[in-house]
């Protein structure tokens, strides 16, 4: 039953990063179209900005998901790094306990927001196939997609970690990796 | 309420919550409990604090940055930098300090710029036979021109923050890049000469000609962001573009150091580090929003000109202040979460704010060098293989010079101030 939840989660990491890095290349390549279209062809194009700014969002939020999983994101981590076993088991359960809650009720307002704005439109971008206006919502749909994966993220990143500490005592599964700039 | 945020929240950074996640949980109580505000807005900011045309240079920037770290860049600028300092002695040690100010002006982030020149100049510089701890703490130090000089992904979150131009920001930090630069250019040759260090540094440079001719297209980089945007040509967003696609073509196609291998891990890193930065600037568009309606800016800006009367005692307890902050949390998240508190105090005691923007800067991006968490800090330790105690001796003269830098900055608003009136 673990075994097969984990192989879900790790399946859905893999492909919100990779959703997410393909809306990062996208919206280098919408936003180069603006340029050149400003530069080169002296007509700016009226649907590239507010394209690149909603694959932006879409890309941060589902990002977000995936530090969470990472453990990447930023914290002091002061008291973290000073604890052992029980108590560093107890502090990463409040966190992850508060960081569910804060996420819920995003997901929840992210849910009742996109609700509301469906028959909003998104100026200057229609949809390239039907013609139509494309919705609000669509962007709006971002915050509680991302909430939702991120919720998963938590979960999978405490499992991660109190396994850790209970093996290890204190040993820490953040990423080597620098993230800051 | 706005006490209640604001405890809620330094209590929740103490106990290790994520910035991100602490912000929004004090402002989610404060409307909860507070306000008859319905939590639907929690949603609406969140997406409006980071719907903004402006703001996408960030996520621009840091793939720029990681595009140039790998792209074979660095030990051009390295040869080219030490055909112009590096023919006396202590030079591979000075070429370090304008290696790391040429980096700065195509890299908006201070961390890409200590590991693409910090891996080069390093160990270059244990084998001139320097000082393992010397080079780690110069590197470091050095590196935090990688966000004074621009572009700069701290000035983007400034400006965005506080409500400035951001073009302004970028012109406004030439002046203080300089004067930190020419300050660690001079300490580092005068503690070469004291020690003894560096006496054979001339030997295997370029001639400048043919560093020059080698580093010219990573030299035509900041020609065209930063002219483009002094001309008005740009906007930062426009040239943030720009420079990914200039650093790809270039890294990929003529310098061939990233493969099509390598793309992936940089797109990956770059999605993180936005988005980790992008939700702490969401939560606390959220935040700023419920303290700014509640009126708390003018309130802490009545109180504190209340408590302290000049702007120069202002400016001196704000820099301590600062100080403390950078210490522990990081620069980006600091300036998020600050300016928009402290910069309108900052203009009713007649200070201007970009002035203010770049103090704030220089100052938190010290944090990155101060320990106990300073990620350049642990970027230059981890190249040169050493741990955080053996540089610290070694790191305190450093920082004494760009506190020295930084009071200059801070009284002398001309050294931030005196490009921006020649352009604007």
């Amino acid at each position: 039953m673990l075994t097969a939840l984990s192989a879900i989660e790790r399946f859905l990491m893999r492909w919100t990063m990779r959703l997410a890095m393909t809306l990062l290349v996208l919206a280098a390549c919408v936003s180069l179209w603006q340029v050149v279209t400003r530069f080169v062809f002296s007509e700016p194009s009226t649907w590239s900005e507010v394209t690149a700014r909603s694959l932006d969002i879409w890309m941060v939020y589902l990002g977000v998901a995936v530090a969470f999983r990472q453990g990447a994101l930023m914290a002091v981590e002061f008291v973290h790094q000073r604890l052992h076993g029980a108590a560093r088991i107890l502090l990463v359960a409040a966190i992850s306990g508060l960081s569910l809650g804060v996420l819920a009720v995003i997901a929840w307002a992210g849910w009742e927001m996109a609700g509301r704005a469906r028959f909003q439109m998104l100026a200057g971008v229609e949809n390239p196939f039907t013609g139509e206006g494309i919705s609000i919502a669509m962007v709006y749909a971002a915050i509680p997609v991302g909430a939702v994966l991120s919720m998963v993220g938590v979960v999978a990143r405490a499992a991660e970690e109190i396994r850790e500490v209970r093996r290890t005592g204190a040993a820490d599964p953040a990423p080597q990796e620098i993230y800051e700039v | 309420m706005t006490s209640f945020m604001l405890i809620v929240m330094v209590a929740l950074f103490a106990l290790s919550v994520p910035i991100a996640v602490a912000v929004a949980a004090a402002s989610i109580g404060g409307i909860a409990f507070f306000t008859s505000m319905p939590l639907i807005v929690v949603a609406q900011k969140l997406m409006t604090s980071i719907d903004s045309f402006p703001l996408m240079a960030v996520p621009f920037f840091i793939l720029a940055g990681n595009l140039m770290e790998a792209g074979g860049i660095s030990r051009r600028l390295v040869d080219f930098a030490k055909s112009i300092v590096g023919n006396v002695q202590g030079g591979l040690a000075c070429s370090c300090v304008l290696t790391c100010m040429i980096f700065a002006s195509v890299s908006g982030s201070s961390v890409a710029t200590t590991f693409a020149i910090g891996a080069i100049i390093i160990p270059a510089m244990i084998q001139h036979n320097y000082p393992k701890d010397f080079a780690a703490a110069l590197q470091a130090t050095s590196a935090e021109l990688g966000v004074v000089i621009p572009p700069s992904i701290p000035m983007i979150l400034y400006g965005v923050s506080a409500e400035v131009s951001i073009g302004e920001m970028f012109i406004a930090g030439i002046g203080p890049g300089l004067l930190i630069g020419g300050a660690l250019t001079l300490f580092t040759y005068v503690t070469c000469k004291i020690n003894g260090w560096g006496k054979d540094d001339r030997e295997g440079n370029l001639g400048f000609l043919k560093a020059t001719e080698r580093a010219a297209l990573a030299l035509i980089m900041p020609v065209i962001i930063i002219g483009g945007i002094y001309r008005g040509v740009f906007t930062p967003t426009e040239a943030s573009v720009v420079a990914v696609f200039y650093a790809f073509i270039i890294g990929m196609f003529v310098y061939r150091a990233i493969g099509w291998r390598d793309v992936g891990p940089i797109l990956r890193k770059s999605v993180l580090s936005s988005a980790v930065i992008m939700f702490i600037i969401a939560a606390a568009g959220l935040f700023s929003f419920l303290i700014t309606r509640a009126g708390v800016p003018a309130a802490i800006g009545a109180w504190i000109s209340g408590a302290i009367e000049s702007p120069w005692l202002f400016l001196l307890a704000i820099n301590l202040f600062l100080f403390v902050v950078g210490m522990f949390i990081e620069t980006s998240a600091s300036i998020i979460v600050l300016a928009p508190i402290l910069a309108p105090v900052a203009v009713h005691f007649g200070i201007d704010p970009v002035h203010f923007g770049i103090i704030m800067i220089v100052n938190l991006a010290l944090g990155m060098v101060t320990p106990p968490f300073g990620v350049n800090l642990f970027a230059a330790c981890q190249v040169a293989g050493l741990s955080l105690e053996q540089i610290i001796g070694r790191l305190v003269p450093f920082v004494l010079v760009i506190l020295a830098c930084l009071m200059v900055i801070t009284y002398v608003p001309e050294v931030p101030l005196f490009f921006r009136s020649l352009v604007y």
